[in-house]
């Protein structure tokens, strides 16, 4: 049982270990890397209030649009998706070609066609609507070939299985092609929110308050670039690595359809 | 069981797959072989109601099949696949289960205690919480039996079992349809197994080149094998056999 | 043992490397500019306001500033190097070092003066208003209205006048001037405000606006800003600057650049840039 025991410690303790390690090797490169360019930083922006207030603003405007962004977008990518496989050409064009102009263009390009043009053309004025529309056309052509991936992935015997234990077409949707979608689908899912919470950061450009905005603004009256980037950076942090560990336990959690 | 399949056609495009195929018996075991193409799991899914035929009847005593009434006919026969019938994403006992509750309107705790029992009694237990991915492969196969048999369906159909599985699997598999008979299922079975077919099953078709070439009871046509087709088949097959 | 011997050395050219950061010049030839390179100057401005600081057909920079800024080279024999930088990058790049001098129509006032030196005064500018012609505002005093919203560009000196006085307006700040134009032809904003130039530039290019000179507005002089540590390089362009004025500079680079511009801010009776210099 000794033994046991130490082995177990033994791991723990080089992994922590090895953890530091990084820790200092990263933390070390930042910061001779700010003592050679002569950079010193200075957080005491920090202690106005205004600056703090704006900046939990902004967090909070970027968790809502990502969240709004997350349900549209799935909404979009999953009727893509039906589209892609649908009967009616019509519509199967119509999919592909959306995707193709999505995906193949940068999100940047998109934004202003959108907001000014487009947005301007059908009324859609408030800021916060418009940068959701936009978010999610953008992330929802992403999502719908990550489902298309899925749908063609599935064994076709598993549903040739669920007609033969005498399950209706509805019945094989709820209880076996969905499931498995699902599974197949939650981990890289998860991963595309990710996504949409980094992406989000450049609405800025149409100086929707999120969180990149904000630090624009902070910083151009600050005149602190390093320190205002630095803070964003572990902001958008805090919101992507638990999202992170979110995908890794669901791909985990499915591993068991391989 | 009374078998009627009446002049039974079938295509896949363009080629003749089942060509003008008449059987009539009352059977309780029925083995089928034949080369592969030659038609045999495509009769056997037409028989089971996955697979609709271009022309032709499938009766099964008092159940006829037909299109629109596809659904009904198939949950009164239970079918095995040769591999990937289990559920992946279901455990062994969910596999069971689920059909017994969602297709058959069992109570949950009725179709759990029918699917444990027979997991019990086929030694799988253990294994009842177990993914089909972390199963052996003679394991999931004779959970797919459990699971086609849990309803009590008029016949059991499957489907070469055991083609994609080591001998000793095959063996496990093969016993356990055997104590199935011997529990009074009726059964088809398309399998390469002739032993099995010889010794288990009373009556035997031979498919060939899309057609019924001969049929009887399996005990004289393994003794007697009366047309040059069989003959031909018979002798490849036993040339690396003890 | 080798690795060690590197390390160390790194430490060493690492330790070094910090103590000529502080922009002391490192050669005493008396003629020679106080740069962080010998002999280079770095200057930083923003390519994106023609024509002050703009880029020719071929990509090179051309405008005010770029030749102020080869005169200055020029008198210390130096050779002359331009970092396009966006604008508010423009302080953070002279607080690294990574330029000597930023050059680029920037105004001086107490905010920027807290972090950079500038040097004397070279130009002044004042502040006008784009805005649609059927809009809200039509005179300087409609800036007192309720529910009006402003675009203004980061960094620009147009938000600390609007944050100081006229807190009725909610601004929207964007990072380029052509999306601030935009916003207000689309109504999205009641008014940009800017320098002059921009402003008429910009209702050339779109009918139905209008520009609006901000009179309560005092002009602001530009400066070069320099870094807080190197004030024998401010030292030097003040004495050059005065020379360069001295010489009518400023009146040659007018004819080049600003003829036209000249004449249509005398028609609106709006301050000239280099009056006082002139």
């Amino acid at each position: 049982m000794i033994k046991i025991k130490n082995k177990r410690m033994r791991n723990i303790l080089l992994s922590i270990l090895n953890a530091a390690l990084v820790a200092v090797v990263i933390i070390g490169f930042i910061w001779v890397s700010l003592l050679l360019s002569n950079t010193a930083l200075n957080f005491t922006y920090l202690s106005t209030a205004a600056y703090r207030n704006n900046l939990w603003g902004g967090f909070l405007m970027t968790v809502g649009i990502s969240l709004a962004s997350l349900a549209l977008s799935l909404i979009i990518g999953i009727i893509t998706a039906l589209f892609k496989i649908s009967k009616v050409k019509f519509l199967r064009y119509f999919a592909t070609v959306y995707v193709e102009f999505i995906r193949g263009t940068p999100l940047i390009m998109q934004i202003f066609l959108f907001y000014y043009i487009i947005g301007t053309a059908w009324g859609i004025d408030q800021k916060f609507v418009a940068g959701v529309l936009i978010l999610s056309i953008f992330e929802g052509a992403y999502i719908a070939e990550i489902l298309r991936g899925s749908i063609l992935s599935l064994d076709s015997t598993q549903i040739e299985a669920a007609k033969a234990v005498g399950l209706t077409k509805s019945q094989t949707l709820k209880y076996v092609t969905l499931p498995q979608l699902t599974a197949r689908t939650l981990p890289s899912l998860t991963g595309q929110f990710s996504s949409i919470v980094k992406d989000s950061s450049l609405l800025s450009l149409i100086a929707l308050t999120e969180l990149t905005q904000v630090t624009r603004e902070i910083s151009a009256n600050t005149f602190l670039l390093f320190e205002n980037y630095l803070l964003l950076g572990v902001l958008y942090l805090l919101l992507t690595l638990p999202i992170s560990m979110l995908s890794k336990y669901f791909e985990k959690r499915y591993s068991y359809a391989n | 069981m009374q078998i009627n399949i009446k002049n039974l056609n079938m295509t896949f495009d363009d080629q003749i797959v089942l060509d003008n195929v008449n059987y009539s018996q009352d059977i309780k075991t029925l083995a089928i072989i034949g080369s592969s193409g030659g038609g045999k799991s495509t009769l056997l899914r037409i028989v089971a109601g996955l697979l609709t035929p271009i022309s032709g009847s499938v009766k099964l005593d008092d159940l006829t099949f037909e299109k629109n009434n596809a659904v009904n006919y198939r949950r009164q026969l239970g079918y095995v696949f040769q591999n990937g019938g289990l559920f992946s994403h279901m455990t062994a006992l969910k596999n069971i289960t689920m059909p017994l509750i969602k297709v058959h309107d069992y109570d949950p705790k009725e179709a759990e205690k029918t699917a444990e029992g027979l997991l019990k009694r086929f030694n799988l237990y253990e294994e009842r919480n177990k993914y089909p991915a972390e199963l052996s492969g003679g394991e999931r196969q004779r959970i797919a039996i459990i699971r086609a048999i849990a309803s009590k369906p008029r016949l059991l159909l499957l489907d070469e079992p055991t083609s994609a599985l080591d001998p000793i699997y095959t063996n496990e598999v093969l016993n356990l349809v055997n104590e199935l008979r011997e529990d009074g299922v009726h059964f088809i079975i398309v399998t390469h197994e002739l032993g099995f077919a010889k010794k288990a099953c009373e009556d035997l078709i031979f498919v060939d080149n899309s057609k019924i070439v001969e049929c009887g009871k399996s005990k004289d046509i393994f003794a007697n094998p009366k047309t040059p087709e069989l003959k031909n088949f018979l002798a490849h097959v036993l040339e690396w056999n003890a | 043992m080798n690795t060690k011997i590197i390390k160390g050395l790194v430490l060493v050219c690492g330790i070094a490397g910090l103590s000529s950061c502080g922009g002391e010049t490192t050669s005493e030839v008396a003629n020679s500019l106080s740069t962080k390179t010998n002999g280079v100057l770095k200057v930083g401005m923003e390519l994106a306001y023609p024509p002050f600081e703009t880029k020719d057909e071929n990509g090179d920079p051309t405008g005010v500033s770029p030749d102020l800024a080869q005169a200055f080279a020029d008198e210390y024999d130096a050779e002359l190097e331009i970092e396009n930088i966006a604008w508010d990058g423009l302080i953070p790049s002279l607080q690294t070092n990574k330029v000597d001098v930023v050059i680029s129509s920037m105004s001086i006032n107490e905010e920027r003066a807290q972090v950079v030196n500038f040097s004397d005064s070279y130009a002044h500018s004042t502040l006008s208003l784009f805005v649609r012609t059927d809009g809200k505002i039509k005179t300087e005093d409609d800036l007192d209205q309720d529910g009006l919203v402003g675009a203004v560009r980061l960094g620009n000196i147009g938000y600390y006048y609007l944050e100081e006085n006229y807190t009725n307006i909610a601004l929207t700040k964007l990072d380029n001037v052509a999306s601030c134009v935009t916003e207000v032809m689309q109504g999205k904003a009641d008014f940009f405000i800017y320098d002059p130039l921009t402003c008429f530039d910009n209702q050339e290019l779109n009918e139905g606006s209008s520009v609006i000179s901000l009179t309560k507005y005092e002009s602001q002089p530009w400066g070069a800003a320099f870094n807080k540590e190197n004030p024998d390089l401010l030292a030097q362009f003040n004495t050059f600057l005065a020379k360069f004025i001295a010489e009518d500079g400023f009146a040659a680079i007018t004819d080049k650049y600003l003829s036209d511009e000249k004449a249509e801010f005398e028609a609106a009776g709006i301050e000239w840039f280099f009056d006082e210099a002139e």
